[in-house]
């Protein structure tokens, strides 16, 4: 078959339509879809700003002990990874617009997304060690229970673990991303 | 522009071009409740969008845009974040079959369908009829690039459809 058979088989479809559309159905949905839209990367940063502001500020004026650097060291600590965040989020914003609204332009704006996405977790993992030190060692002067610092060491594990784990996910979207990518411009 | 108006504008291109959004969502979807899924994804870009068209292109040079690039956003997505499946089929479908569709069409869309995602893009616009200067316009590339891998495509359907036996 030569290329313009094909295309007028392709052509046959536009005479009469394949399908109808149940418009009340799809009014609905789209009104549903609007409601609960939301951002991951939006939603974590603002995860992220309130659990730093939390602890930052829980650590300067609430817990008190014999060693106050230590409180101090961890509150400052807990901000500066705070303005870290609301930094890297107003970088991501303006960023945004510079995209081209074409194919490609969307590619290279989820990739920026990913590629981003990567980072914030990677300095959210190496915040654990900082924070892990900070704590032993205000946990130990405080002569707190054996099992209670066991407790913290346990979930500061866990929690860098787990954001080895979110990183290599974000990774791999990335990959498929330069992959699609590369499909387009080869 | 006021949501009465953006929904009638919506109506309009839905009522015009809804063969657009169709052919996207048959190439990036199989089953039933996967297209729907994207319909309902594409249908609800292509509303949130009509503020934004200032009319630099044709209206279904816009349209095709946003659903081929929300249709490779929803294929990117992981399976469990797409709307499930269970949930889809509580609701009622958005697409409703209307006529039977002719084998070789059928036929047609499966050879798109094997295509890696980016060259279904590329197939749906050339089938189309869009010229190189539009399809390189939506994708991003150059035209020189955009001729050679439409050229790839030409090729691959034609050699595909030398090899179909019930003699189209």
């Amino acid at each position: 078959m030569e290329f313009e058979e094909i295309k007028k088989i392709w052509d046959e479809q536009n005479k009469e339509q394949l399908f109808a559309i149940n418009e009340a159905a799809m009014f609905r949905n789209i009104r549903n879809s609007k409601i609960v839209s939301e951002r991951i990367s939006t939603i974590t940063e603002f995860l992220l700003m309130a659990t730093f502001l939390y602890t930052g500020f829980m650590t300067f004026f609430k817990i008190t002990g014999p060693d106050y650097w230590l409180n101090y060291g961890l509150g400052i600590l807990m901000l500066i990874a705070l303005i870290g965040i609301i930094i890297s989020r107003i970088i991501r914003k303006s960023k945004k617009t510079r995209f081209d609204q074409n194919m490609l332009g969307n590619l290279e704006q989820a990739l920026h997304t990913a590629t981003y996405q990567v980072k914030l977790a990677q300095i959210v993992r190496w915040i654990f060690l900082p924070v892990a030190v900070f704590l032993g060692t205000m946990l130990y002067r405080l002569e707190r229970p054996w099992w209670m610092i066991f407790t913290a060491v346990i979930i500061l594990i866990a929690g860098f673990w787990a954001s080895a784990w979110e990183i290599n996910w974000y990774r791999r979207r990335r990959e498929k991303l330069v992959k699609l990518k590369q499909q387009l411009i080869k | 522009m006021t949501e009465k108006q953006q929904t009638e504008i919506f109506n309009e291109w839905i009522r015009q071009y809804r063969s657009v959004i169709f052919k996207v969502v048959h190439v990036y979807s199989h089953t039933r409740s996967e297209q729907d899924d994207l319909f309902q994804e594409i249908a609800l870009q292509v509303w949130s969008s009509i503020p934004r068209f200032k009319g630099q292109s044709s209206e279904k040079t816009w349209i095709y845009r946003i659903a081929l690039n929300i249709a490779l956003k929803w294929l990117r997505r992981e399976k469990k974040h797409r709307t499930s499946h269970e949930e889809l089929e509580k609701h009622q479908h958005v697409l409703l079959e209307a006529h039977p569709i002719d084998q070789r069409l059928i036929w047609l869309y499966e050879q798109i369908t094997r295509l890696n995602e980016i060259d279904r893009s590329l197939a749906l616009l050339l089938l189309d009829g869009f010229s190189y200067k539009e399809i390189a316009g939506i994708m991003g590339i150059s035209e020189s690039l955009v001729g050679v891998k439409l050229h790839r495509i030409r090729k691959y359907l034609v050699t595909k459809s030398k090899k179909i036996k019930y003699g189209v």
